[in-house]
């Protein structure tokens, strides 16, 4: 098949043509290691779950791929928008420095190797659009670079910076760094507010559109609904331990989208509490830690 | 043999032997209902690996004083028996190893005691070895697998590792009891004996079950949770089996394939996440052939491959604690006396894996 765009350990993810217009199907294949019956409800529920969510989302005001068409059934298929922009991985290996050396050498946990520039100081040169972990996303694209770059008279609303300057305009960091933290504070702190947990908030699974530099959210793969704050504090620590693995001197990029979510979240003083109960956790721990 | 890391003159001294023998160590381990010794040289060789199993009554699970009774009765008696079948004296060992945790205190300690004892009498030194590496080191001796996702399913602990930047790194764990533990206990429910394993005899009933009954799945990124799932099938079959309408054979065939289910997901996950081919399974349930079976259809539709079980790695002994200590030793470390404590909780990542030092972290495949 055409267009594969990730193999995951649960879904293949290809870039398909639906109604005339680039589109993304995401298919969770039978596994046969396990029970047919325990298979088929395992992927029929999640498959219902993950566009649910997704409907949700949207619904909320957040920004996720709009859901095109759902079989529950037989395929257990989602096809869904197509999303041209980079994702925040690619975008953070990008404008933030690597190497900090009280902090070992650059990021190996998550995906080593994938955006081949590791263990360089990349200069804001080039247009490069990276392949998100279930890419939505196409390689480089000439054309989405062109319409980034013209798109630099229309802000996006609520946003600070015009997209082109956010996403590849003449900036110092921290302003880059600072505005990236409202977008994604803001962006998860409303998907909370809707009793949507994403379940795997990494920065493989966040996206900046090339036209608007809007957050875009993918991969609701182990989302669900929820409302308590023990839940939405679980999906912040997997977002911090993620991205201290793979970002190692993002910490101030995690303080200040905790600033951001604390301001947009209807109940942030509960969950962020919740957060400190949630790190001191983990099985055979040490009393002394 | 493991390459060693560049010399600097902060790390310790490495050590070998001068007289061009092979470096000897015993091992004894004694964290859970197994107490065992064994005698190994430093390129996995062994030349004795006794062990004794606590087996309470059908019904029942093994407490900790008794354990530790049990444990202090038959500890000295093993070591006599490894040095015999090894035909070796006290003089032969170079170094002293025994299980620091984690564990259950009461067995862990009345074996660090003999330790002591045993390294004072015989003026050896001693070196503390964390149990779950012991299993990893173990493990990639034996199959020669170079750089595994690892599944740790055992009574105690429920892990899947993989090595990064020096440790090895926990990627998933269980967020409340071990698969094992669920195991063993739902056996105790059903009445099972504890001889050879609980577990064992979970899987010889599930071999004969025919209805698959649903019960709580849960995975929750890349961690597991089997309590709701033990509470919920503990009461169910009480019920189901009043009313005939399932069998201990179906309610054992259901819980097996949900719970191995379970963590054959996590470990692809693990896999697509480091870009690993193997999968190496240590612990007691990794004795479990329908676990083996599933796992390796899942590594076979990716292209990989699932190391060999081996009773070496899987159920607990002296051997591979005595290996893994002689790991830390060569690399010049060793436990003083007054540190030759034991701890019921100790990481599988807190510990420095600094026979693999020299390893640069890689995709792999």
């Amino acid at each position: 098949m055409d267009d594969l765009l990730g193999m995951g350990a649960e879904a293949t993810v290809r870039k398909i043509t639906f109604a005339a217009h680039p589109a993304v199907s995401k298919i969770r294949p039978v596994k046969t290691y396990r029970h047919p019956v325990l298979d088929q409800k395992l992927r029929s529920r999640r498959t219902a779950t993950e566009a649910r969510c997704m409907e949700r989302a949207l619904k909320a005001g957040v920004c996720a791929p709009a859901v095109l068409r759902v079989d529950k059934k037989e395929n257990c298929e989602i096809i869904m928008e197509y999303i041209a922009g980079q994702t925040v991985r690619a975008f953070l290996h990008r404008y933030c420095p690597l190497a900090d050396p009280a902090l070992g050498p650059g990021p190996t946990e998550d995906e080593p190797g994938d955006e081949g520039i590791e263990g360089e100081q990349e200069e804001e040169h080039e247009e490069e659009h990276h392949v998100s972990e279930v890419q939505l996303e196409a390689p480089a694209s000439a054309a989405a670079a062109a319409a980034a770059a013209t798109a630099t008279a229309v802000p996006a609303p609520g946003a600070a910076l015009p997209p082109a300057v956010f996403l590849s305009g003449d900036l110092p960091l921290k302003e880059r760094m600072d505005e990236a933290a409202r977008k994604i504070g803001g962006t998860i702190a409303r998907l909370h507010n809707a009793g949507i947990c994403h379940g795997d908030l990494t920065t493989s699974n966040m996206m900046f559109r090339d036209d608007s530099a809007d957050l875009v959210l993918i991969d609701f793969g182990l989302a669900f609904m929820s409302s308590s704050a023990e839940d939405k504090a679980v999906d912040l620590y997997v977002l911090e331990r993620a991205l201290l693995a793979t970002h190692p001197n993002s910490k101030a990029l995690f303080d200040g989208i905790m600033e951001n979510y604390a301001r947009t979240s209807t109940k942030g003083e509960e969950i962020l509490a919740r957060l400190v109960k949630v790190r001191a956790r983990g099985r055979k721990k040490s009393m002394a830690g | 043999m493991e390459p060693t890391p560049p010399h600097s003159d902060a790390a310790p001294r490495k050590r070998a032997r001068t007289d061009g023998k092979r470096c000897i160590a015993i091992g004894f381990e004694g964290s859970a209902n197994k107490v065992g010794v064994g005698i190994v040289a430093d390129d996995g060789t062994i030349f004795a690996n006794v062990r004794k199993t606590y087996i309470t009554p059908p019904g029942t699970g093994f407490l900790p004083q008794e354990t530790a009774r049990h444990h202090r009765e038959h500890v000295l008696e093993l070591a006599k028996q490894a040095f015999k079948i090894a035909h070796m004296t006290p003089n032969d060992i170079d170094v002293i190893c025994f299980t620091k945790g984690p564990g259950i205190a009461a067995p862990l300690v009345s074996v660090a005691v003999v330790v002591r004892m045993l390294a004072q009498l015989w003026g050896k030194p001693i070196v503390g070895v964390n149990h779950c590496v012991a299993h990893i080191e173990m493990g990639r001796v034996v199959t020669r697998a170079r750089n595994p996702v690892v599944l740790y399913v055992s009574g105690g602990n429920t892990q899947v590792i993989a090595f990064a930047q020096g440790r090895y790194r926990i990627f998933g764990e269980t967020i409340d009891i071990a698969v094992g533990n669920c195991l063993d206990r739902f056996a105790r429910i059903l009445q099972l004996p504890n001889e050879p394993a609980p577990g064992w005899q979970i899987e010889q009933l599930a071999k004969q079950g025919k209805q698959f009954i649903e019960l709580p799945y849960v995975v929750k990124g890349m961690d597991v949770s089997f309590s709701g799932l033990l509470s919920n099938i503990s009461k169910r079959a009480t019920e189901m089996l009043a009313a005939e309408t399932a069998t201990k054979a179906d309610l054992c065939f259901s819980l097996q394939e949900t719970v191995f289910a379970m963590l054959v997901e996590v470990t692809e996950r693990a896999m697509a996440h480091c870009h690993s081919s193997e999968v190496l399974i240590v612990g007691g349930v990794a004795c479990n052939e329908r676990l083996q079976d599933m796992m390796r259809a899942m590594v076979t539709q990716r292209g990989g491959s699932l190391c060999a079980m081996d009773e070496r790695f899987c159920i607990d002994n002296g051997a591979m604690i005595a290996y893994t200590g002689l790991l830390s030793f060569l690399q010049g470390q060793v436990t003083p006396i007054e540190q030759t404590t034991c701890t019921q909780r100790y990481r599988t990542d807190e510990v420095p894996i600094t026979w693999r030092a020299g390893e640069v972290d890689e995709p792999g495949d």
